[in-house]
């Protein structure tokens, strides 16, 4: 699928930024899109000066900033309580033992397709004619198990009552089964965002070996059901099971953390095999200056986009703590690159 | 004595196991102090060591860690001073803002069990609340978590409250959590940065 632009008489060409972005995924060179797996409300509110943030202003936001895509989530977990403080997320833990799935654990008996296809309809009628492209976000299945009976608990689990952790495993496979196959039969959803972190900065939370016996089936049998084109996104150093993971079939990986990752290193070694989504540091987009941002944003688009496999976005996602003048500097980096390589007007 | 069996069924985590061979110590007529240092500690380390190495993973480190908690309880039995088996105090937070305490209360156990008097603060610690625990408790070592960028500044805004409070000098700030790193601790006036709990105790007994 190659995008097809329109040019005009100055000879710039006008993409659609959905085109990229799928060009993008499949691995075609060119123009270099810019997606980003969650962008918070609380930015957008700042950003716009505005108390409520719908569709509209996601979509908004999008096209001021210059990213290329707009998506919504299923960050789904049934047995914690959510915390909030000063804009910062926590979970509080409920399911210390087994007899606490059934007082605490409320996962739903059937997903409510309805209002997901309505959220989706709501979505893509914000969008119109702007050409950005839609995408679901969600987990898997270890990320909720860990939030829900915490990772301390987790960890003493593993040895005490493996079983426990199986059962809630199961669950949650079955649910995000459910969730993937109805988004990939939806029209309207571009691609899809596997979002679960499975590592710290020095390795993987629980031993590769580990990850790869008890883990990865219930991975395979989410990710089998997606049928659209997919990225896998985790936090942290995940090198000590890329091999393991590139076996679920995604399209491209995200976000590369700068700081236990070297992008310009995978780019060698996977670079024509997978797409890289990442890289540019929250640290840096939350503290630094423009330039040092447009540099390092101009630096990824020309080395890592080099015959084409890659996406540009931050380390993690829009947090409402960034620095919205670095956040448009990251916008206005792609849109002179790609308008010098590429001639290309997004 | 069984110093060496202990050293590696606490490795192994077998809690069963490395009660039964204290009390077989215990019953032998080792001294409750002798098993925890010669024997539950080096334990201890031997999984520090295997982390560092990337032999071990975070949940041996921390059945490891819950093995010989329980261990302790056992061995301490008889002992008249609890006190006297601790090296050092180190009062530990998570900075203001921050809910995330998970690398904070690794470090806390770590530390319990090789023989430090932990002081833990929680998460979401004000400036102000630092320099009250360091009045109170005169600790060794301050040990602060942050895990976001936001937040990581604060470890500059504690470390002035304690210059400011003349408690600077007479302590060793430590600091870990995902957003930071050594140059950021060179940059605030920290003594060192941990990347994770096994190096931070390691920091520490170096420092004693």
């Amino acid at each position: 699928m190659l995008v097809k632009p329109i040019t005009y008489y100055t000879g710039v060409s006008i993409v659609k930024s959905r085109d990229i972005v799928l060009n993008a995924l499949l691995g075609k060179e060119g123009p270099i899109p810019w997606i980003e797996i969650e962008t918070r409300d609380e930015l957008i509110a700042k950003t716009f000066n505005v108390k409520n943030v719908g569709w509209t202003e996601r979509v908004e936001y999008a096209k001021f900033v210059g990213q290329d895509a707009v998506g919504m989530a299923h960050w789904d977990r049934f047995g914690n309580k959510l915390l909030e403080k000063n804009g910062v997320l926590g979970f509080q833990p409920l399911i210390k033992e087994r007899g606490d799935l059934d007082k605490f654990f409320n996962m739903p008996n059937e997903i409510d397709e309805e209002a997901i296809i309505r959220q989706v309809k709501e979505a893509k009628e914000a969008i119109g004619d702007s050409g950005l492209a839609l995408f679901v976000a969600h987990l898997l299945c270890l990320d909720p198990v860990m939030i829900d009976l915490g990772f301390e608990n987790f960890c003493y689990k593993l040895y005490d009552d493996l079983d426990l952790i199986k059962d809630m495993l199961e669950r949650y496979t079955q649910y995000y089964m459910k969730i993937t196959s109805i988004y990939s039969s939806l029209p309207e959803i571009d691609f899809i965002w596997v979002g679960e972190d499975i590592a710290y900065n020095s390795g993987t939370f629980i031993s590769p070996k580990q990850f790869r016996e008890l883990i990865m089936p219930y991975f395979k049998r989410i990710t089998d059901k997606i049928e659209k084109p997919w990225i896998y996104h985790s936090d942290g150093n995940i090198l000590p099971v890329i091999d393991d993971l590139l076996g679920l079939g995604m399209n491209a990986i995200h976000p590369i953390q700068p700081d236990v990752m070297d992008i310009y290193a995978l780019k060698k070694t996977l670079g024509q095999k997978i797409t890289l989504v990442g890289n540019v540091d929250l640290n840096l987009l939350c503290t630094g200056n423009k330039d040092r941002v447009k540099k390092d944003v101009r630096s990824l688009m020309t080395v890592i986009g080099k015959g084409g496999n890659y996406i540009l976005s931050s380390s993690n996602s829009l947090a409402n703590y960034l620095n919205t003048e670095n956040i448009i500097a990251m916008g206005e980096a792609k849109k002179n690159w790609n308008m010098e390589k590429y001639s290309a007007h997004l | 004595m069984y110093y060496e069996e202990i050293q590696n069924s606490v490795a192994n985590g077998k809690k069963g196991k490395t009660l039964e061979l204290v009390q077989k110590s215990l019953n032998g007529g080792a001294s409750g102090l002798d098993i925890i240092n010669q024997g539950l500690i080096p334990g201890i380390n031997i999984v520090g060591d295997k982390f560092e190495s990337g032999e071990c993973f975070v949940p041996d480190m921390l059945l490891a860690s819950y093995v010989v908690k329980d261990a302790m309880k056992l061995a301490s039995k008889g002992l008249t001073e609890g006190p006297s088996t601790k090296k050092a105090t180190i009062v530990l937070g998570t900075v203001k803002g921050d809910l995330h305490d998970i690398g904070k209360n690794m470090v806390e156990m770590i530390l319990d069990v090789s023989g430090f008097r932990v002081i833990d603060l929680g998460v979401d610690v004000h400036e102000e609340d630092f320099v009250k625990a360091i009045r109170e408790y005169k600790p060794n070592f301050l040990g602060m978590s942050s895990l976001i960028t936001t937040t990581m500044v604060e470890m500059q805004v504690v470390i002035d409250a304690l210059k400011s409070a003349g408690l600077r000098e007479d302590l060793k700030v430590i600091i870990g959590g995902a957003a930071v790193s050594e140059g950021f601790a060179a940059q605030i006036g920290a003594d060192a940065y941990s990347r994770h709990a096994a190096l931070a105790a390691r920091q520490l007994k170096q420092w004693l």
